[in-house]
């Protein structure tokens, strides 16, 4: 059980700034930032999902838009903020969070794998060609502490599933808030 | 020394397509540079432009192709193609970082939150053998450069290849 779990201390590097003066490919303007856990998590109750991979069809069709749809209606239910992790770098996160339009969902960019790793929600995906990525599953977290979890089902290393998509849903989230403002 | 044998697992439309090196180089003559990361910025301003313009005169002196390979998935890397508007370079995703560790190329960028990626570099391979490598100076895994870009462009690929025909 992941509920009570603290979670790990880690520093993300992101880049924030950038702007995008042609062909989405110049980023001058920007800066290195480092934020940590504590910047994201401490004091705040909040939703964090966690997927495969940035551009890969079901994040990019149905979980990240769809906890952007919903993001004013869960913020309601007594949620900070609303996080997509992914071990991709952060040009890949920030390019892939502009081309769907995301204006509220915030991504972490754990491209060194380090907070997945901790999570436990590390695993090869080589059978696509992808080195090592998160798991599928998303969580409450509050002041740091996981609060409620879902997983999907058949976590493994060798590619034996079919990404499933059935428990870490923006519909599972907002039913356990209305439950649990 | 002949390139590293790997198996890539790429997109085309919807479909997986396995895509190895012997389809890639057997029997032909190839450019290949590497970059850092897609989305980045000197591979996006440009490195991939560079070889994307010069890639008509490159076929010209007698390449059959040219690649780019990065230590990201398909996915990542179809989208930055679009992104760039690329139609003539063709992209090879790395993204175990199997051909770019056989390469002897594979550096942690752990400083920028990157993991394993690859040291830039341009190489001309004819039929599987390394002909020519053009690496950037001060391979490190220590984030200790300033992403030095130099000599694997596009231009100097074209000036070597030149030399090679005239020779």
């Amino acid at each position: 059980m992941m509920k009570g779990l603290k979670i790990p201390k880690v520093t993300f590097r992101v880049r924030e700034g950038d702007v995008v003066l042609e062909q989405g490919c110049s980023f001058e303007e920007g800066k290195w930032a480092d934020k940590s856990t504590d910047d994201y998590f401490k004091g705040k109750r909040v939703v964090l999902f966690s997927l495969p991979g940035a551009f890969t069809p079901t994040c990019t069709s149905t979980q990240l838009p769809g906890f952007e749809e919903n993001y004013d209606k869960i913020k309601g239910m007594g949620i900070d903020e609303i996080y997509c992790c992914s071990v991709n770098d952060t040009f890949v996160m920030n390019a892939w969070a502009e081309v769907l339009k995301i204006k509220n969902v915030k991504v972490i960019p754990d491209g060194s794998g380090n907070f997945t790793r901790f999570m436990g929600m590390l695993i090869g995906k080589n059978h696509v060609g992808f080195g090592n990525r998160s798991w599928r599953y998303m969580a409450v977290i509050n002041d740091g502490v996981v609060e409620a979890w879902w997983q999907e089902p058949g976590i493994n290393n060798d590619g034996s599933d079919a990404d499933p998509y059935v428990e870490s849903t923006p519909e599972n989230m907002m039913t356990y808030l209305a439950q649990n403002k | 020394m002949t390139v590293p044998y790997t198996n890539f697992k790429t997109r085309e439309g919807d479909e997986w397509r396995e895509v190895d090196t012997v389809d890639i180089f057997e029997n032909k003559k190839v450019v290949v540079f590497a970059v850092p990361g897609a989305f980045t910025p000197t591979c996006s301003t440009k490195h991939l432009p560079g070889y994307e313009e010069n890639y008509d005169e490159l076929k010209a002196l007698g390449i059959d192709e040219v690649y780019c390979v990065s230590v990201n998935d398909a996915f990542v890397m179809n989208a930055w193609a679009k992104d760039t508007k690329t139609e003539k370079v063709k992209m090879l995703p790395d993204g175990s970082g199997v051909f770019t560790q056989g390469m002897g190329m594979l550096i942690n960028k752990d400083h920028v939150g990157f993991g394993m990626r690859s040291w830039r570099y341009s190489m001309y391979v004819d039929n599987g053998e390394i002909v020519k490598v053009f690496e950037e100076p001060g391979k490190n895994n220590a984030g200790d450069d300033d992403n030095p870009f130099g000599v694997s462009d596009a231009g100097t690929m074209v000036k070597y290849l030149k030399g090679l025909n005239a020779g």
